[in-house]
């Protein structure tokens, strides 16, 4: 049976803000309605190399590499503490290609204190292998797919017309989650500048098919319908900065982004599914702007890193 | 100078994480390390906000991270500043004075001596690996960038990877989450794995980092 995802109050931390686990002592916490976790990959990755974190006005670059030591031993570490927290608890996945989406959402099924996964599309993902994805996400889990900011109407677009059709008689990928990428170790590192700066070619041979889909809405909750997929979440834009020796590319944050995430979830909501719209919020009037819009919810991000939204 | 109570004055090393609700629009905190102790607060070492004048109000999260540690006794005290400011390690430098070691400060930057004790002796960084026989203890402060150069600069051969006396590093990187989200931006590699900053540091043994 599908599982309802709860957001209350609707507000919930950016993954990559909060660490793994949430801190049972951060009173930031008592204000989010659902903690996620920082972004899990299937290998361990390593942080990226050169600079990290450049300022600029109005906000800042991250280049960062999305480093964490893999998913099995973040379920090592982090389960006890998901199970304790009284909030909803989504995993933030970073995947490269369907078979991982599969693999690693399936693994999360059966995790106990995991009520939801935000699945991170790469940044030049085509509007086919997310559909590929999604239409094999059919679990019990409901899933929030992020959309890079850049191509997200597009890329929403094929999402919503492939799950209003029926689901496709696809072959079951089975779930080798841990197989045979693996060192002798039971992990393998992938250097995290391979993400950010990620030109790769995503494995190919997804068709899109028909599929069934449904959604009831409440005020805060979702119930998922024949596909887990249940919301929509916006990634940080991406850009550039001038570094000795070129570009350094990564997500921007800061002030000046929320105008362009605004706009994001405004071309999102037409789609009908909902959307937890994040970027660039540092005041509640922000925040509440965005769930007059209609967001379902609002991440907040880099505020958090600075005592979290001012009593205004 | 920032106004805060005792217990917000961070130690030699450790940091503030301080944001203004006055300027809520700066899209990230501001660490902040002890330079000097003052009455009612301390002076903090640079960069400090430019839009921060007196009378700014601030928030406060921390001390935070992990500080120097010198050994008791310490009569001869190094100092190296390897990047843009001297100032984290004048803490170090006054408490030295008070309890009447010798203090010697190696930097190839152009320091104002005005207010500095003129018991400190000041020299380039070229000078480090031949004063180490002579120091009790080094304390440094280095970007992160710079590191993988230490073992260069201190003087030390693949075959020699230890000094002849303790010492400290104090790794000025970019602490964004002020060590509550895991970013990963302040990471380094050790030995002993990937260490950040903001949690693990800002301050570890020299021997950890080589």
């Amino acid at each position: 049976m599908k599982r309802d995802l709860l957001i209350d109050p609707p507000y919930l931390n950016a993954s990559g803000t909060l660490g793994f686990t949430p801190d049972p002592h951060d009173p930031l916490l008592e204000d989010l309605g659902a903690f996620v976790t920082n972004p899990v990959s299937r290998a361990p990755r390593t942080p990226a190399h050169g600079p990290r974190c450049l300022a600029y006005p109005g906000g800042f670059l991250l280049h960062t590499g999305h480093p964490n030591p893999g998913l099995r031993k973040v379920l090592q570490r982090s389960v006890p503490a998901w199970r304790r927290h009284s909030k909803p608890v989504l995993v933030h996945l970073l995947v490269e290609h369907a078979a991982q989406a599969v693999g690693m959402v399936r693994r999360l099924e059966a995790i106990p204190g995991v009520a939801g996964v935000e699945l991170g599309l790469p940044p030049d993902i085509r509007p086919a292998e997310a559909v590929g994805i999604v239409q094999r996400l059919t679990g019990e889990l409901p899933v929030i797919i992020q959309l890079p900011l850049e191509g997200a109407g597009e890329l929403a677009r094929a999402v919503v017309d492939a799950l209003a059709r029926p689901r496709p008689d696809s072959p079951d990928w089975g779930d080798p989650i841990f197989g045979d990428l693996e060192d002798e170790d039971g992990d393998m590192f992938v250097d995290g500048d391979d993400l950010e700066d990620s030109d790769d070619e995503p494995a190919a041979g997804f068709s899109p098919a028909a599929g069934n889909y449904s959604v009831a809405a409440g005020n805060y909750s979702v119930a998922a319908g024949n596909y887990s997929v249940a919301a929509f979440s916006l990634a940080p834009p991406r850009g550039a900065l001038a570094v000795s020796g070129g570009l350094r590319h990564g997500r921007l944050y800061g002030p000046a982004v929320f105008p362009l995430a605004l706009a994001a979830l405004h071309a999102l909501r037409p789609f009908g599914l909902p959307v937890i719209a994040g970027g660039g919020v540092y005041h509640r009037w922000q925040a509440e702007a965005m769930l007059s819009a209609g967001a379902l919810a609002v991440q907040l991000d880099a505020v958090l890193w600075r005592g979290g939204l001012p009593l205004e | 100078m920032i106004e805060c109570p005792p217990a917000a004055v961070p130690g030699a090393g450790r940091y503030l994480l301080a944001w203004s609700p006055d300027d809520p629009d700066a899209p990230l905190a501001q660490p902040l390390f002890l330079s000097e102790l003052v009455d009612g607060g301390f002076a903090a070492a640079p960069p400090v906000p430019p839009a921060w004048e007196p009378g700014t109000r601030l928030q406060l999260r921390g001390p935070l991270g992990h500080g120097f540690n010198p050994p008791c006794a310490v009569r001869r005290l190094a100092l190296a500043a390897l990047g843009a400011t001297h100032r984290r390690l004048l803490p170090l430098l006054h408490h030295a004075l008070a309890v009447g070691a010798s203090v010697a400060l190696f930097t190839d930057l152009l320091i104002e001596t005005a207010g500095l004790p003129s018991a400190l002796e000041i020299n380039p960084l070229a000078a480090l690996p031949d004063s180490l026989l002579w120091a009790d203890f080094l304390a440094l402060d280095a970007p992160l960038e710079r590191i993988a150069d230490l073992p260069k600069i201190l003087g030390l051969s693949p075959e020699t990877r230890r000094l002849p006396c303790p010492a400290q590093v104090l790794v000025a990187a970019p602490m964004p989450c002020g060590g509550v989200g895991g970013c990963g931006a302040c990471s380094l590699e050790t030995p002993h794995g990937w260490k950040t900053a903001c949690d693990d540091g800002p301050v570890f043994p020299l021997e950890a980092l080589l």
